[in-house]
This record gives C-alpha cells, sequence and structure tokens, in this order.
C-alpha cells in the first residue's frame, strides 16, 4: 500500500490532528531556530505534509505555523508580511500535495541506490520552492517597506542564498525520511 | 526506472539551482564591492579636506636623487613632518629651530649639510629655506627638495 492510498483513509478528526501536530513541529523547531536566521525545518515539514496528507493539510499546516510564529516573532509583527508569508508558505504543502498525486508517491519511496537520486530531486524541489518563496516575501517585503523592489531583492540575497541552501541540504537529508517515517507510522508499524 | 527526458529535466532543474545560487552570489558580492567603493570614495573625499599634496625632491649629494611626487601629507604639516612621512629622519633641536642632520641614513660628513630649498613658482627658481624645516608649513602643491651639500 502506497502512502497516498493510506492516507486517504485518515478521517476528519484525524486529519485535524494531524495538522495541530505537524503545525506543533513546525512552532517548535521555529522557536528552536530562532538565532539562526531563515534556517529553518518548517518548510521541510510543511512539504512532507502536503505531500503525505495532500494539498490542503499541507496548506493548513503552513498557514497555522506562520499565524502563531509570525505573531508571536522576535524580530516583529507585521499584517501584510504576514498575510505574504501564509501564502508563501502554503505553496509548499500544495506543492508537496501535487506531487505526490502526479507521481503516486511510489517514485519517492525508494530505497538502495536510486534513494541518491530520490534525495536530488526533493533538494531540487526544496531549492526552487524556497527561491519562489524567498522571492515573493522579498517583493512584499520591499512594497511594504517603501523601498525599491531591486534593493529589497539584493538586500535579502544573503538571507535567501542562507534559506535556499540550508533547505535544500534539509530536503536532501530529511524529505525521504520523513515521509518513510510518518508512513510507517500510518501503517501502524 | 526513469526516462531519459525525465532524466534530463532534473539535471536542468539541479542546473537551474546552481545558476539561481552563483548568480546570487554574483550580485551579492558585486553589490557589496559597490559598498565598499563607495565607501572609500567618501573616505577620500572627507581625507581631501584634511590632507595636502606636496612634491619632495632629496637629492643625496652622491648622484641619487629621489622624487616624492603627490605626497599626501596631513594639513598643516611643517617641511620637518612632511620629510618624516617620506623617509626616515635624525634631527637636533636647538632654540632657533630644528637642523636635520640625516635622511635615510645618508649625513654626518665633515662640512657637509642637509639644507632645504622651496620652489618659488614666481621667479620659476629654487630658493634657499629662510627657516628651520619645523617652522615652515606647507600648502597644498609646494615643491620642496633636500640638498646633501657640501662646503
Amino acid at each position: 500500500m502506497t502512502v497516498a492510498l493510506k492516507t486517504a483513509l485518515i478521517n476528519p478528526s484525524q486529519r485535524a490532528g494531524v495538522i495541530a501536530v505537524m503545525t506543533a513541529a513546525c512552532v517548535s523547531t521555529n522557536y528552536l531556530l530562532v538565532g539562526v536566521v531563515n534556517v529553518k525545518l518548517m518548510d521541510l515539514i510543511v512539504f512532507v505534509s502536503g505531500f503525505i496528507f495532500g494539498p490542503s493539510v499541507g496548506a493548513s499546516v503552513g498557514i497555522l505555523t506562520w499565524l502563531v510564529y509570525g505573531t508571536l516573532n522576535p524580530y516583529g509583527f507585521s499584517l501584510p508580511i504576514l498575510a505574504a508569508t501564509c501564502v508563501g508558505e502554503s505553496l509548499y504543502g500544495v506543492v508537496g500535495g501535487l506531487l505526490e498525486r502526479r507521481t503516486d508517491g511510489n517514485s519517492y519511496a525508494a530505497d538502495g541506490g536510486s534513494l541518491w537520486f530520490v534525495n536530488a530531486r526533493f533538494a531540487i524541489i526544496g531549492f526552487l520552492l524556497t527561491f519562489v518563496y524567498d522571492l515573493y516575501t522579498n517583493i512584499v517585503s520591499g512594497i511594504v517597506a517603501g523601498i525599491p523592489i531591486v534593493v529589497a531583492l539584493i538586500s535579502g540575497i544573503p538571507f535567501a542564498i542562507a534559506h535556499e541552501l540550508s533547505n535544500a541540504v534539509f530536503f536532501f537529508v530529511g524529505a525521504s525520511l520523513l515521509v518513510k517515517a510518518i508512513g510507517r507510522l500510518l501503517q501502524g508499524r | 526506472m526513469m526516462g531519459g527526458s525525465k532524466l534530463w529535466m532534473w539535471v536542468a532543474a539541479a542546473f537551474l539551482c546552481t545558476t539561481i545560487a552563483s548568480s546570487y552570489a554574483a550580485v551579492n558580492y558585486y553589490s557589496q564591492s559597490e559598498s565598499y567603493r563607495r565607501d572609500y570614495q567618501a573616505l577620500l573625499e572627507d581625507l581631501e579636506y584634511l590632507t595636502i599634496f606636496i612634491h619632495m625632491k632629496i637629492d643625496y649629494g652622491n648622484g641619487t636623487v629621489v622624487w616624492h611626487n603627490s605626497t599626501r601629507v596631513p594639513l598643516n604639516s611643517t617641511l620637518l613632518t612632511a620629510t618624516r612621512v617620506v623617509s626616515s629622519v635624525e634631527y637636533v633641536t636647538f632654540d632657533y629651530g630644528t637642523l636635520v642632520t640625516g635622511i635615510n641614513g645618508v649625513g654626518g660628513d665633515p662640512d657637509t649639510f642637509w639644507l632645504w630649498h622651496y620652489w618659488d613658482p614666481e621667479e620659476e627658481k629654487w630658493e634657499y629655506g629662510p627657516v628651520g624645516s619645523d617652522r615652515w608649513m606647507l600648502h597644498d602643491g609646494d615643491i620642496v627638495a633636500w640638498i646633501y651639500t657640501s662646503f
């Protein structure tokens, strides 16, 4: 039984529970890594949530995480930026869900020699998703702060590099591991 | 097993990632270098207000003549101060002023002295320094000379 087929069996209450647990994981790891700017496990967890439980669950985890972390944020609160990050973060979950549907999950449940290739694909997806996320949130931040968009993009480059490279590493190392681990949990192993 | 076209799609995606990362790095380093260049220019402009340029000739009397052209020295520098900027100077101080006894290790020979001159732009000739080198204030563009002269 693939992960995708198994997850289709969870009922609404289980679904709510899954969203709560994954959101809690995101929020707690965010605060854990609060001192390391733009290096977070949240994106990976949101992506895997979408991959395993579907786009709506992934998007919900992303939005709820930012509603907590963006409101109680040591770097300050801004409603427009919060809205942008909620939308941007949900992208990870939605793409994760769509990707699983498109590939039926099986091609990502590899092991052995092809695992490297699977992980590399996750890393590429993580990198590109983060690139889109950073581009989008930096543009919104520039508009909100009233600075030229080019300046906002250039000044955000060091943070974007850290974000995209760290996510590529996290997706490479963690995505297939998480998918497998959660899949086994769902199968009651 | 993955088809050939899909494999190349992922390879292309990987190259896209490296292109994005390297472009980011290039823009970032260019932006940083521009920032440093602007800071350097600003510092240089500030320095213009605090320094002057002078031209100094040192004639060691043995055929060796060294020109220190466009030497930047602090504002309100005396000739002695400027000479110490470009060379190692030995001197003694008297009530009437300072006597330079050696420049870059040259000096101390009998009946031979370090004398200084300034270039008079109106007369277009070298003039003997009228005071001790520690009392001659330099101005922007001044041309001065030290000549190891024997009598």
